[in-house]
Formats: C-alpha cells, structure tokens, sequence
C-alpha cells in the first residue's frame, strides 16, 4: 500500500494510520471486527475517483464507510485495505422544495438533511431509528427503513438519482430528478442495498415529501404477546393506514424499566401506534379504528395524544430501547444477531412466540419488537459476551430462527442488511438470487475491490468470519 | 428456425409463422414494423425455460411480448427471431388480502387483475392509462405508471419479487413478499423497466394498497396554458395531495369536441384534479386547497363532484382523448414520438408552451396534456404520415423538444420507456447510464438474444430503423 500516493490524493492529515484508529474504524455496530490498512478521508469526488483509480490498479480493497452503524459487519474490512470514510461529504448541495428534492453528499447526516428540510414544510421520511447518527450513503448502502416505513416506505422508494464512483474511478450519474421515469434499467435502484459492492456513492438526489401539519400517538397494553401480534395484524388488514405501528414485548419493556426506570407496565406486549396527514378528522378515524382492533384483540388504551411533548414521553421507552437493552443486566452485552428479519403479517404473532421458545431452548434472552407495521421484527440476543457457551447458543437460536422465517415466507433481513452475520442463513434462503448477483457485481467490480467479502462472497459462518470484538473465555467451555 | 422443436415444447396450436399473424405481431403502437420469424405462446414456465434455452444456443432472438401497447417499438422484434405472446400466461395465482400482496402470472391483464382485487377492498395502482389491455408482465417491462401516479407512483413501486427466466433458461426467485426487504440487490427492481432485455418475467409478487372510500373530482378551465401549468406547479409545491392531476391543452380539447362532441369549453386549458381517500374531511381540504390554487392562477373551477357516476361523465373527455386525437383531422394519424417527457414541476407550463413553439416552427401539429402531477408531460404528433415532409418535421420537432427536457435537468421518458423511438435522444442524454447498462446487459445476456438492439444498442435514428408502418411517399 503506497500510503505516500494516498496522502498525496486527499491530503496528509486525512490519511489516518495509527493502529488505535485504524481499530476503531475495524468495527461497526456488529460484533465483528477486522483492521483496514489505513483510512482516507477524501474531501471531493475527483479525490475519490483517483483513490478508486489507485485500488483497482493495485487490487486493494476500499471499504465506503458513513457512520459505521451497520448492524451485520457491513463497513467492517474483512480483507483490510483502504476504509473510506465518507463523513467529510457532508454537504447538502441543493434544496429544491417546488420541485420536491434535494441533492446531498452521501456523509450527510439524515437527522440534520430534515432538520434541513423543516422550514420548507419538507421531509426526507425513510429515516432508520439510528438517524441521529446515520449518513445518507449508509442508509442507500443498506436500503434501510425507519419507524415510519409502513406509511412512507423504504430508501429505495425516495432515491430518485445518484452520482456513483465505480471500482474504476468512472463517474456515472444514474437516474432522474423527476418523480416518474421509464428512461432506462434502474441502475440506482439497484445500487440501493448493495452494501458498498458496487460502487461508491458520492451523491444523491432524493425525493421529499410534505411535513403532515398533525401527529397523533396512542399507546395499547396486552396481557398476551399473541394478541399484540394479531391487532396489528388485523390493524394492516383492516386497511387502515398507520404512519407508525411498534411493538414491544415483556423483555423490552422490562429493560427500559429497570434501565431507565420507566415504569411501564409489566405486561406481555405494548404497541405503540400513530397516523398523521393534514386533516384532524382523518387522523382521528385511524386512530380511533386502530384502538378499535387492539380493544378486540383484548389490548388496553393506555394513552392518546396530538401534543408533541407528550407524545415523545410515551414514546421514550421505545426510543431509548436500544441503549436499555444494551444495559440490560450487568455483565451483558445487547448482540445484533438475526436482528431484523420481515415476516408475512399473519405470522407476526406467532413470529414473535417463536423467538422467546427458540432463546429459551438455547438458553439465552432474546426480546421482540420492532417496526412490525412494515413486517418487521426486531430482535437481540443479550448474553454474557464473555460465556463462550453462550455464543454456541446463540449459534443455533440464530439458525433456528432463520429456518422458521424461510419457511413462512419471510426475508432475512427487512432494514439492516446481510452484511456478515446474516450471510449464511441469507445464502441457504436465496441461490438463485446470489446467482444474479454474482453475475452482476463481476461486471461492474471485475477486480472485486469493493467491500469485497460481503453477500454472497461473504464466509459461510458469521461467527468465525472475523474476530468477534468480546473477549470471548474459552477457559470456560473448555473445563 | 427449427419450428418442429419449438411445437414439440408448447403444441402445434400455439406456434404461429403465417405471413398476416407474423404481420401483426410486427408493430405495436408505435411507428415502427419489422417481422418476426416465428410467434409462440407458452402456456408455462418450463415451456419458456426450454424456449430459452434452445433460443440462446442458437442465438435466436426473443421478445417478449403482452398486450404490445407500447408506444416505441417496445415488442418491434427488430432482429426477427422469436416472439413470445404471453398472454395466456394469465392466471391471479394468489391473492393475500391479509398479507397485502398478490401473485400473478405475467399475461394478466391490469383491468382484470384490479376488478378481482375490488372485493377485498384492495387495488393495484399504478396502473396505466391502457389498463384495458396492458399486462402486468408488459406494465413491469416498461415501468409503466398511470394517471394516479402523482399519489401512488409507479409500478417499481409495487413489484415486491419475480420469477424470471433467464437467457439461458435459469429460472431466478427474486425479491420478497414483505413490505420491506434489506436482503441482497434488488435486482427484481432492476428488472423493472428493462424492457425485456434481461429476462422473461414469468411470475411477479405485488403490493396491494386498500382501496379509497372517496374520490373527489374537480375540473378547472384556464384561458392561458401558462396559468394551468403554474396552478400545476403550484398544487405540488404547496403540499397538496392530489390522487389525480391531469391537463388538456386546446389541441386536445379541439379533437374531444370535433370527435365526440362533448362540449367543452374551448379554453387554451383544462386541468382535472381529484382527492381520495377514507376520510371525506380529508378530500374536502385536499379539493378545496386545489381550487383556492387554480381559482389564484385565473382558473374557472366549472365542476367538482363525489359521484362515481358524474366524475366519469366529466372526465370522460379525458378518458377518450387517445381515441380522439386518432381522429383529429381525416387523413392525420395519431403518432406517439416524443410522447412522455417528465419535468421538474417548476418546468411544466414553460414545457407546454415549448411544444407548441415548436411545433409550429416544424409544420405540425402537437398536443401537451397527460399526468402531469407526477411532472409527465405527454404528447402526440397530429399529421399526414403519408407526406415525407411532415416526417420530417416531425424529427426536427422531436430533436428539438429533447434538447429542451435535456436543458431543464428532465428525462426522455417519464412512463412508456425507450425502446426505438426515444432511443436516439436518450443515448444522447445518458451516455453514462448506458456504459453501465451495457456491462449489466452483457452479465445476464452474453449472447444478446432477448429484445436485442433496444434501449441503448438501438438504431442511432428512430426514422430508419425500422419500416415506419405507414405509407411514407415523398
Ligand atoms: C441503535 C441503532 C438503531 C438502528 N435502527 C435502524 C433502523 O431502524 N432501520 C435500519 O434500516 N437500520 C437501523 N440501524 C442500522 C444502521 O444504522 C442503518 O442501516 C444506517 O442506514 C447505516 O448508516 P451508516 O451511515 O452508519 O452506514 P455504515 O454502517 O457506515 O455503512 C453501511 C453500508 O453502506 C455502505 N456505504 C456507506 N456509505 C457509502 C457510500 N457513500 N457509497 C457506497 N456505499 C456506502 C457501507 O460500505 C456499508 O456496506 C440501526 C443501528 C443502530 C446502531
Ligand atoms: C392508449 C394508450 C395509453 C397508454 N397509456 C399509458 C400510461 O398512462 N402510462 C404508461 O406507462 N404507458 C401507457 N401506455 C403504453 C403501454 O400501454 C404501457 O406501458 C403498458 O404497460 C404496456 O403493456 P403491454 O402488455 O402492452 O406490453 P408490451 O407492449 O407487449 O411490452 C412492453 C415491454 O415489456 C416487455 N415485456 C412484456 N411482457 C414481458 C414479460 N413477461 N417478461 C419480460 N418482458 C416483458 C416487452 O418485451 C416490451 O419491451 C399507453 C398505451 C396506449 C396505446
């Protein structure tokens, strides 16, 4: 690696290779962890050009990397290289409200684009529930989806174009700035989700949709996980047209009780759910429709507001559910491991059964949630990271888990991505798409420079795929 | 063309080479006509898969083909060979009213699939204005999105998976069939608005959204097109949510009248615009919110109503336009060239004044209408396709009216696709797109036998590419 040409490209003290730094950028939100051989943090999209030019040239591997919140390993460099960091890209270009879009650099940061966005009564809506942090090249990387999704969609539903650097330093622009399009394949589509294979993203033009003027949240209690389950359920169902349905079960709540001392009610499940748009009357027919279907599924209304400040009050303990459960028990850690997998609606509740049977067969602690409007379930495992027998659990509860969502019908990963961890089950679920692919990423990244390992080039067991980044006592297992 | 082995795979009843069926399944309804070989229709997966893969051994071309209602030479077999009808290829498989998604074979047809859904309160809603005869494997080919598109977007929108035959023969599952999805390339999408060119859809998985309970419908006249193109722009950027936003320039208003004698006002424009949904507050304000807008840019609002009965009645002019504009004038023909231009909404009465400037200087006659809530601006060539001279107006027209969707950052085609016709201004406009379309085309259809020479290994010049297939005399 001529780390003199890359200091020469982007500038010397964009180049980082000091081994405390380069540790750092080994890890993500995963529990994977693998050192790059140094990190460059290009500032423009020639200097990206001319770093891709280099690689390609010298078979070095370029890891694109926004904020590292990937939850599967997606921006960890299994093969070392260059990792880039994309954060310096944070410009928002341009903010067209009459023609409803905007154009961003891919390190900008979706909270501060729709803070950008709010005094044009504008919102850039597909926002991960980590958007206080994520990048928009992150969240086009992962086709990630929000809290909102089962309203407003996927990013791939807002990507309307995207400049792309290709393994070969080529620069390509793809797509449109208008709403509709039948002007060719939809080659930006199709960078959607593709993790940083093939190609680096280094700007977006992205569709934006109205600010609605009223939000309104109401929260039902459940003495029964499966009736949580079938309300919404029935709630999609029915037709009506929720901006927000979530769920949480025993587990989580019991974490944001005993973490934050929130003093939920210790039921089996709560749901959160919301509407919003322009007219009063029309919120108030969705949520009262809502409370409707939970009330015969047995749920209790517990709370419902309009107010914004009590709203998020309600709504703190689901908020806050990732760093409660990341403090869940002392000694514990909270691992994204078949995390976020979509089921059919009508299997949601028997989905979320199947997760706490399965962790208490393997014995560990796994909680349901989620943004289950949109399909999705949520898990974690929480385990002592450092009880080796632990990860053999959590092992097979994974593929257990997996099994049961393939033979439902359901998708491995709905928001996060495969990445690392969800490879394997990935790859045993969809062949013949690896087929396509495989296809596709040769003809566009023939020298598989980027984020190479990953997919269906990924290794076919998550947990020896890299280090895991926990001390792991093999002592235990072993006497 | 070994024929015995391709009746050997479907029966004898479903392989067609007499000269008037090969004829027929020469054009669509574009300007273009070239022969096939040979016209097959398989009634099932296997039987395309085989199809395929004697079709790729020997480089013989395919395509595709559903109702043929595209409007560039989508279905043209340019290079002969084989054309597969899928039309019988029509069965609903599944429907999950619960789960919120249906299967369907490609050769459905978008009426058909939507009037089945109708007693489960649910639609399908991207579809195009020919519904009536399109197929949903010809509405996934070409990305086709219709007159509520402005709401509910375009069928890449819908597509959630697809089994496809490959070029050689693979049959692939792709996508899901939740909602959302984060699970490897989305190449079900990318197969959305290809065309043709990179694989036969034999299956696809579709969201389906509730049917609304209201639908409101407003009608504005305008003196200037200027005015209902601002008002256009004007609805969108307010935030207003329109489930329907139509125009019709005094070309098209001039043909519904001579035609259909329906009356209406010779105004220099017409916008239709419509709300729905569960809530009838909800419609109300969306309604009143877009007359307030129009009322504001000089509109006369001259009807709004709830009434399925009267909404049809006021949209029908609408409704028959292309069957309107067919009959302008004896002796014209209705040609679909540079038809479907999407622009940014700031754009749009700029871009109907354009088109008629334009068409005035290359002696011929053009209508601006058509779905412009999601910013499409269609339009059709009006002459004589018998006299050279108006062809070639019409190619200065269509170069120059390009040039300017180019110059205002639009797009060649905001629905019915490139195929032929649009091909030349597109590969113009997309040089990039192109190189990598090319490296994707060459991955999946190494020896280019689906729709070859389309898109961008079309002909440089739409006007001899092919037959016109009219009597062209000089
Ligand atoms: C607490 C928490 C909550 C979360 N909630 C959600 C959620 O609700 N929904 C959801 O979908 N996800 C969620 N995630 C996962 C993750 O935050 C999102 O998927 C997010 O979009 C990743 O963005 P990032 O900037 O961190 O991307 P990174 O992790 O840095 O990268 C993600 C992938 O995109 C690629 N990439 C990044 N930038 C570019 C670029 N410019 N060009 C090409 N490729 C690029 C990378 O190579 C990598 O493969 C959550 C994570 C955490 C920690
Ligand atoms: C009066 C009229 C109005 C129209 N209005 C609209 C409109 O509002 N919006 C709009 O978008 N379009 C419109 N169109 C154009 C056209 O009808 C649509 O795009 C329609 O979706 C085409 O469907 P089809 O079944 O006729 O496809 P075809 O014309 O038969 O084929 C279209 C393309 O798809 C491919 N294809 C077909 N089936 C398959 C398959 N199974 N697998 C792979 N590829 C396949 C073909 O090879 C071809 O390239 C209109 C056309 C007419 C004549």
């Amino acid at each position: 690696m001529d780390v003199a040409r890359l200091k020469s490209i982007v500038g010397a003290q964009h180049v980082r290779d000091a081994i405390d730094e380069l540790y750092v950028y080994g890890a993500d939100a995963s529990v994977h962890q693998a050192m790059p051989q140094v990190v460059v943090r290009p500032g423009s999209i020639d200097e990206i050009r001319e770093i891709a030019r280099y690689a390609n040239s010298e078979l070095i591997p370029i890891v694109a990397r926004g904020a590292g919140s990937g939850m599967s390993g997606h921006a960890v460099p299994l093969k070392g290289g260059i990792v880039l960091d994309m954060k310096r890209m944070n410009r928002i270009i341009e903010i067209k409200p009459d023609d409803m879009y905007c154009k961003v650099e891919p390190g900008v940061v979706d909270d501060d684009l729709n803070r950008a966005l709010k005094p044009y009564g504008l919102s850039y809506p597909p926002s991960p529930a980590s958007s206080r942090i994520a990048t928009i090249g992150g969240e086009i990387g992962n086709n990630a989806s929000g809290i909102r999704s089962v309203k407003y969609g996927a990013t791939r539903d807002y990507v309307l174009g995207l400049k792309v650097v290709l393994a070969d330093g080529e620069l390509v622009d793809l797509g449109a700035r208008t709403r509709v399009e039948a002007a060719g394949y939809q080659v930006h589509r199709l960078i959607v989700g593709s993790e940083g294979t093939l190609g680096i993203i280094v700007e977006a033009t992205l569709k934006l949709v109205p600010l609605p003027k009223f939000r309104c949240l109401s929260v039902a209690m459940f003495d029964k996980l499966e009736d949580a389950g079938e309300s919404i359920a029935d709630i999609i169902a029915s037709g009506c047209e929720p901006s927000m349905l979530e769920l949480m079960d025993d587990i989580a709540i019991k974490a944001v009780n005993t973490t934050l001392n929130m003093g939920l009610p210790e039921v089996d499940a709560i749901i959160f759910f919301e509407a919003d748009g322009k007219v009063k009357e029309a919120i108030d027919y969705e949520i009262t429709t809502m409370q409707e279907i939970c009330k015969k599924h047995n749920g209790q209304i517990t709370a419902t507001s309009y107010d914004l400040k009590e709203r998020t009050k309600y709504f703190s303990g689901r908020k806050k559910l990732f760093a409660a459960l990341a403090k869940y028990k002392d000694g514990y850690a909270c691992t994204s491991l078949a995390d976020d997998m979509a089921v059919p609606y009508t299997k949601m509740a028997e989905c979320a059964r199947k997760i706490h049977e399965i962790a208490d067969k393997y014995g560990v602690i796994m909680t349901a949630y989620g943004h289950c409007g949109s399909g999705v379930m949520h898990t974690k495992i929480l385990m002592n990271p450092n009880d080796k027998e632990k990860w053999e659990g959590a092992k097979k509860a994974v593929e257990a888990i997996y099994d049961y969502v393939d033979k439902v019908g359901g998708v491995t990963s709905g928001e996060h991505g495969i990445a690392l961890s969800k490879a394997p089950a990935w790859k045993k679920a969809r062949p013949d798409l690896m087929k396509v692919m495989t296809k596709i990423k040769k003809a566009l990244d023939p020298n598989n420079i980027l984020n190479p390992d990953k997919l269906m080039d990924a290794p076919d067991d998550w947990y020896t795929a890299t280090p895991i980044r926990y001390m792991i006592d093999k002592e235990k297992t072993a006497g």
